[in-house]
């Protein structure tokens, strides 16, 4: 009998906060297919996380913020790169619909004028991520960091007074595409890594750099924001 | 007995039943983590045996031009009521003497379904020949009878796309399930018409410019300074190793961040695989699609349509134009006929086509939206006119009255079905079999009884669907009324929707049920539409099931 009453009183103690799910008696199916799995994991009651919402929408970089952020890391006086304007242009500020940010009607020297063709003009700012776009920004990676004087021109934005890449420089190098945020351990081990493994190739000082600069340039993460 | 350790006595058996259910009553957060697990593979199992969705593909005809004469049926059985007269609902031209009088709405019987005339005829096909318009009907599904009860362009647009908020659109649906490099691919960009959402984060890949292959394809050329590439090539497991970490580590709180490791390796996989032949593919690809298009819409002689002279009257029924104050009426001294002589692919249309042609060839994107805007190259000459000039007829014809619409719309129509069939050749049965196709307008048009044009429908909506995992069509689902709109102006049936009988969606069903209905065509675990709007037809064992017969209602 007391385990009779036992099993009632839990039972009750249970399905009287589990409202959120749907319905009382669906706790026994929660493990299905209704529900995300951030939710799934809230055993708290009242629930501890936010749920996620579909509607929610990456925040990602326009084609304005990446062109800058690589005239910031591949402008150099002593070590001029003469194609980062063309190849910004081509792989990047031209390509509105793959990046976002439409153009504008009016100018004629911002660099975002509409060529004659105002077809662009009511794009949003940003856009989502896209295959594409990770392809055109592989190219402009792959393309300016074909020039040693790039590499040259990133590396005078950083402070490391070793002539290889070490953990300090890796950081550094990770913190000229990621603004925002710190190199996680692992990600510091994993540049380290590909330097070392170069290294043992015999690779040049110079080339060694430019895998490194190569590998977080291409990394999608700095992006988002 | 063999292994005695594996049979279980029944007392054992009973407590570890009374165990497990014990524990489904009372999981720990560990097996709730487990079963979460479990479920989700279970679902993903699910999905796997559901397979890759069809590939989706969206022609749409910004403006909405008028339908009649192509996919906006009105009586579809014999049974049906007698259509109330409406000269801008004509689908053939009736003629005296070797000159058109007038116009009639005429259908003839195919697999038990009164098509409308222009499917009598034949078009021009990629191999030199032509083809019976009936091998397209076959693969149809119209869906009518629907509207969303409000005006606008962008927005009925959008809301045929996407017709439900938080939810993916129908080219999301087909790109939600995709595994292919692209998902989701747009050309041109849809701008005010976008509505393109994908609740899984599938990429849509909108292409700009006026050479959309070489768009999409060019990031995975070679790359003109080699020198970083030529790096990575040598030391090629190092740097996936270091990406592999970078990809799935670097912002990776950021919302997004899955999304695009998913983009990133479909880069790279894309990349490694490499992109060959597009040059020798695109021009001859674009011409053949240019050459079918082109021969369809110039056709001649065909009865009912460009076998007797077109002379105008001069009355408003040989109008043309989209809005008031730029029309004009075509002079009488002038063969109408000599109207589609010049008539050319609208553009982006044989592009799009070929550039769907390529992607779904090579297994490269889930869903494509392509662009079949105006119809150019309409060689008129005005009322009081010396000598004729060519025109590009908007697709938004509230002045192009009931004789020139009748045979620009039958002309542009052929050429777009002409493009789709040629699509079909090009895939093979089972590609064919993979695809569905829909054609969408903003809406369709509300017909003025006088024939002087024709204003939005959007209570009054249809689209139509083409597969090869639709056969022994046409399939034709959705309710319309016999009568015109509540309007003196607008008098005669024209497709206005009413309501289904035992549907779960009260009054005119709204753009969801067209939605719907796609979806069930597109061979994905789950239609997010259903509950909303139950689909009007399912496919069971590859034969399409009507749920709901459609209805002429004589009310």
């Amino acid at each position: 009998m007391k385990q009779r009453l036992l099993f009632i009183f839990l039972t009750l103690v249970i399905y009287q906060n589990c409202g959120q799910f749907g319905g009382g008696f669906d706790l026994l199916h929660y493990g299905g297919t209704a529900m995300s799995s951030d939710q799934m994991l809230d055993t708290q009651h009242p629930a501890g996380t936010q749920p996620t919402q579909s509607t929610q929408k990456m925040q990602i970089a326009n084609r304005t913020y990446i062109a800058e952020l690589f005239r910031e890391i591949f402008t150099s006086n002593t070590s001029p790169v003469p194609e980062l304007e063309s190849l910004l242009q081509r792989w990047v500020v031209s390509r509105d619909s793959q990046y976002g940010l439409g153009c504008d009607p009016y100018s004629t020297y911002s660099g975002q004028d509409c060529g004659g063709d105002i077809s662009a003009a009511n794009l949003p700012y940003t856009t989502e991520d896209n295959t594409i776009r990770q392809s055109f920004r592989l190219q402009l990676c792959d393309n300016l960091l074909a020039n040693e004087n790039a590499v040259k021109a990133a590396l005078e934005k950083i402070n490391v007074r070793s002539l290889a890449p070490n953990a300090e420089g890796v950081r550094q190098i990770y913190k000229l595409f990621y603004r925002a945020e710190d190199p996680s351990a692992e990600v510091v081990t994993a540049l380290v890594t590909l330097d070392r493994t170069l290294a043992e190739k015999g690779e040049s000082v110079l080339d060694r750099w430019r895998a490194v600069l190569l590998q977080v340039c291409t990394s999608p993460g700095w992006q988002l924001l | 007995m063999g292994d005695d350790k594996k049979n279980l006595p029944r007392r054992d058996f009973l407590i570890g039943a009374t165990s497990l259910g014990a524990s489904a009553l009372f999981p720990t957060p560990i097996e709730m983590l487990a079963r979460t697990l479990t479920g989700s593979f279970i679902k993903k199992a699910e999905a796997a045996l559901v397979g890759e969705p069809r590939n989706y593909v969206n022609v749409m005809m910004p403006g909405g031009p008028s339908r009649y004469v192509f996919d906006h049926w009105l009586r579809t059985s014999p049974s049906d009521p007698a259509v109330i007269p409406n000269p801008m609902v004509a689908t053939r031209f009736l003629s005296s003497g070797g000159r058109a009088t007038g116009a009639e709405y005429a259908t003839f019987d195919f697999n038990g379904v009164l098509v409308p005339h222009m499917f009598s005829h034949s078009v021009a096909s990629g191999d030199g020949s032509q083809r019976p318009l009936t091998d397209l009907v076959k693969n149809a599904l119209v869906i009518r009878g629907y509207g969303s009860g409000l005006d606008g362009h962008p927005f009925n647009a959008q809301q045929q796309q996407a017709p439900v908020g938080g939810i993916s659109s129908i080219a999301g649906c087909a790109a939600d399930h995709s595994t292919k490099y692209f998902a989701a691919v747009q050309w041109p960009n849809r701008a005010d018409y976008q509505a393109y959402t994908s609740t899984e984060g599938k990429a849509l890949n909108k292409i700009s410019g006026l050479t959309p292959l070489s768009t999409l394809m060019e990031g995975f050329g070679p790359a003109a300074a080699p020198a970083a590439r030529q790096l990575r090539e040598r030391n090629q497991a190092a740097f996936a190793q270091a990406a592999a970490v970078l990809n799935s580590y670097a912002n990776s709180q950021n919302f997004g961040a899955g999304q695009l490791k998913t983009n990133m390796d479909n880069t790279l996989a894309l990349l490694k695989k490499g992109v060959k032949g597009i040059d020798e593919y695109w021009a001859p690809a674009l011409e053949r699609y240019r050459t079918v298009i082109m021969n369809s819409m110039r056709a001649s002689g065909l009865v009912g349509i460009t076998d007797a002279a077109l002379i105008s009257d001069e009355s408003v029924l040989w109008n043309v134009g989209a809005e008031a104050g730029t029309n004009f009426i075509v002079s009488k001294d002038f063969d109408l006929r000599t109207a589609i002589s010049t008539m050319a692919p609208a553009a982006f249309m044989a592009e799009g086509f070929a550039l769907t042609e390529y992607i779904l060839k090579e297994g490269l994107a889930t869903s494509v939206e392509i662009w079949a805007p105006q119809i150019p190259n309409v060689t008129l000459l005005r009322a009081g006119g010396a000598t004729p000039g060519t025109f590009n007829v908007a697709h938004d014809m509230h002045e192009t009255g009931a004789m020139t619409g009748l045979l620009i719309c039958t002309a542009f129509f052929r050429g777009l079905a002409a493009a789709i069939l040629e699509l079909s050749r090009q895939l093979g049965d089972t590609g064919w079999g993979n695809t569905v196709v829909q054609v969408m307008g903003d809406f369709s048009r509300s017909a003025r009884t006088n024939g002087s044009g024709s204003d939005h429908g959007f209570n009054q909506m249809v689209t139509s669907v083409y597969s090869g995992a639709i056969t022994q069509g046409p399939y034709v689902v959705g309710n319309i009324r016999r009568s015109g709109l509540n309007d003196s102006t607008f008098i005669g049936t024209q497709g206005v929707a009413s309501s289904i009988e035992g549907y779960n969606q009260k009054g005119m069903p709204t753009p969801a049920m067209a939605a719907s209905t796609v979806a069930a065509l597109l061979n994905i675990e789950k239609n997010p539409f259903e509950n909303i709007a139950a689909p009007l037809v399912k496919l069971e064992n590859g034969q399409v099931k009507v749920q709901h017969p459609a209805k002429l209602k004589d009310e």
